[in-house]
């Protein structure tokens, strides 16, 4: 796992928790500790799919980690292919879609 | 508000070139759009929130901020919110629907992960999204309503919280209304439609000119503009002086045509809103024009306020402030009826901004010459006539003619 998926992921913490991101440089703080609400879980996990074109099958599991396991649980998600998982396509807007 | 008032006094408009993601779909496109980005104003919570939502709550904050309204906790309960909304969620669709043709769809079934669309795109949809947040934000736990009448929306909300306030199911009030369309699909829409103003060759802030014989149609803008309504028994209780009283609301429904206005349906608002208020029709000074700045629009409702005031009618002063800053569908009800209460306090009515030449046709005293002063300004009064044939009329008083 490379430092730089660490820090990424901090700082999106950060964010939807609302805490300097300083405050979690411990890998064992629980996700749960932090005081984010179901729909701030789900926004991390969308902006990190988002960043690292992965998805996360259960959103749930991720109230069930620690820090250190969300970093490990991405980079493994990027080295298992998940980056290949979404292609961007042009939009395909044709007269099939018109109809839809 | 008063930046707003300020502006529309002066007559300087915020009609401008619009962003280059409208001009690329369409060349020529002018909107009144707020700056793009505002994420300043807002606390991080706020930030992924529909773009409407967004200015609701700036707008809600300045109001409150303003009226200095506080509640004790079991007052809270008898604190509504009462929002319009034109297109809820417009640019959270926007967004919805170009990830989905971006990420997903593919013409030979073939498809990827369907969570590439954004968690919050539900609540952010919602019409009910601004007024449910105000209410958590502010701990409001009285009624939370959203009223989606197109062009009257928030123009409804003000009359309905009036009337709950009146009736005892609230005793405060925050109203907003607020839209954010000037997204490419919405924006495309109206476009299609032929009823938006081209840009103005010579001078791109006068684009939209109503009563104007030139008038070409309106301009479509974005924004959120809110008020506070309480008791007049709760603000004498607490020492409060409001700007003004609000003192009529007629609402009507013209049953004709989805979108031609008439003026019988305009009039009988109008006529209402003056019942309700008390008012001989000669205490009005002022109306804030619905003035789309449409033929078939200035045309109707010139009518319909002749036919209700009579021979007062030459005597009123009447402006349409969509010159300058644009139609805000769902915000333009307490947008505007706010700017008539400031004209009210201020004791000065702002003008038709960029009319050079009215319309023989319409024959009242549309301010072409820029704001005027008017002492002794005591009631003044609002229109907003929407798509569908809902017809709002509001009426607002001046406190200082009550004590004698």
């Amino acid at each position: 796992m490379s430092d730089e998926i660490g820090t990424i992921i901090n700082a999106l913490i950060a964010t939807h928790a609302g805490v300097p991101v300083e405050t979690l440089d411990d890998p064992e703080m629980r996700l749960d500790s932090l005081t984010m609400d179901s729909l701030g879980v789900i926004e991390l996990m969308f902006d990190i799919e988002e960043k690292y074109d992965v998805h996360i099958e259960d959103p749930m599991q991720l109230k069930d980690l620690n820090i250190g396991q969300l970093h490990t649980l991405v980079a493994e998600l990027i080295a298992s292919g998940g980056a290949k998982a979404i292609t961007a396509v042009e939009p395909a807007v044709s007269v099939d879609v018109a109809q839809v | 508000m008063q930046e707003t008032f300020d502006r529309c006094l002066l007559g300087q408009g915020a009609i401008r070139e619009a962003e280059s993601d409208l001009r690329k779909y369409h060349p020529g496109a002018i909107t009144a759009q707020i700056d793009r980005d505002f994420s300043h104003r807002l606390v991080p919570a706020e930030r992924s929130f529909d773009r409407a939502t967004k200015l609701a709550l700036i707008a809600a904050r300045e109001a409150l901020a303003d009226s200095g309204l506080e509640h004790d906790d079991h007052e809270r309960a008898d604190a509504g919110v009462y929002c319009g909304i034109g297109l809820g969620g417009a640019t959270t669709l926007e967004a919805l629907y170009t990830r989905f043709y971006h990420r997903l769809f593919k013409v030979n079934g073939e498809t990827g992960n369907p969570t590439v669309v954004h968690p919050l795109t539900v609540t952010n949809t919602m019409p009910n999204a601004a007024a449910s947040w105000i209410s958590i934000f502010n701990g409001l736990k009285g009624p939370t309503q959203t009223y989606s009448v197109a062009c009257a929306s928030s123009a409804v909300a003000v009359g309905e919280a009036y009337r709950a306030i009146r009736h005892g199911y609230a005793e405060t009030a925050v109203v907003v209304g607020t839209e954010a369309m000037l997204a490419a699909g919405p924006y495309l829409a109206w476009h299609a439609m032929r009823v938006m103003a081209p840009g103005d060759s010579q001078d791109v802030a006068a684009s939209c000119r109503p009563f104007s014989r030139d008038r070409r149609g309106f301009v479509l803008g974005e924004g959120a503009a809110a008020l506070v309504l309480e008791t007049a028994e709760r603000a004498k209780r607490r020492g409060r002086i409001a700007y003004a009283r609000l003192s009529g609301y007629g609402i009507s429904s013209d049953a004709t045509h989805i979108t031609l206005p008439d003026s019988q349906g305009q009039a009988r608002a109008i006529s209402m809103a003056l019942k309700e208020s008390g008012l001989a029709p000669e205490r009005i000074g002022y109306i804030n024009a619905h003035g789309t700045a449409t033929q078939a629009g200035d045309l109707s409702e010139t009518i319909a306020i002749k036919q209700v005031f009579g021979d007062h009618a030459s005597r009123l002063k009447i402006s349409s402030t969509k010159a300058v800053h644009g139609h805000v569908i769902g915000a333009g009800g307490t947008l505007e009826f706010g700017i008539a209460i400031k004209a009210l306090q201020q004791q000065v009515v702002p003008p038709t901004a960029y009319l050079r030449e009215a319309d023989p046709a319409l024959d009242l005293d549309y301010l072409a010459d820029g704001a005027e002063s008017m002492p002794g300004l005591s009631a003044v009064m609002s229109n907003s006539f929407a798509f569908g044939g809902t017809n709002v009329s509001l009426i607002a008083t001046r406190l200082e003619d009550e004590s004698t």
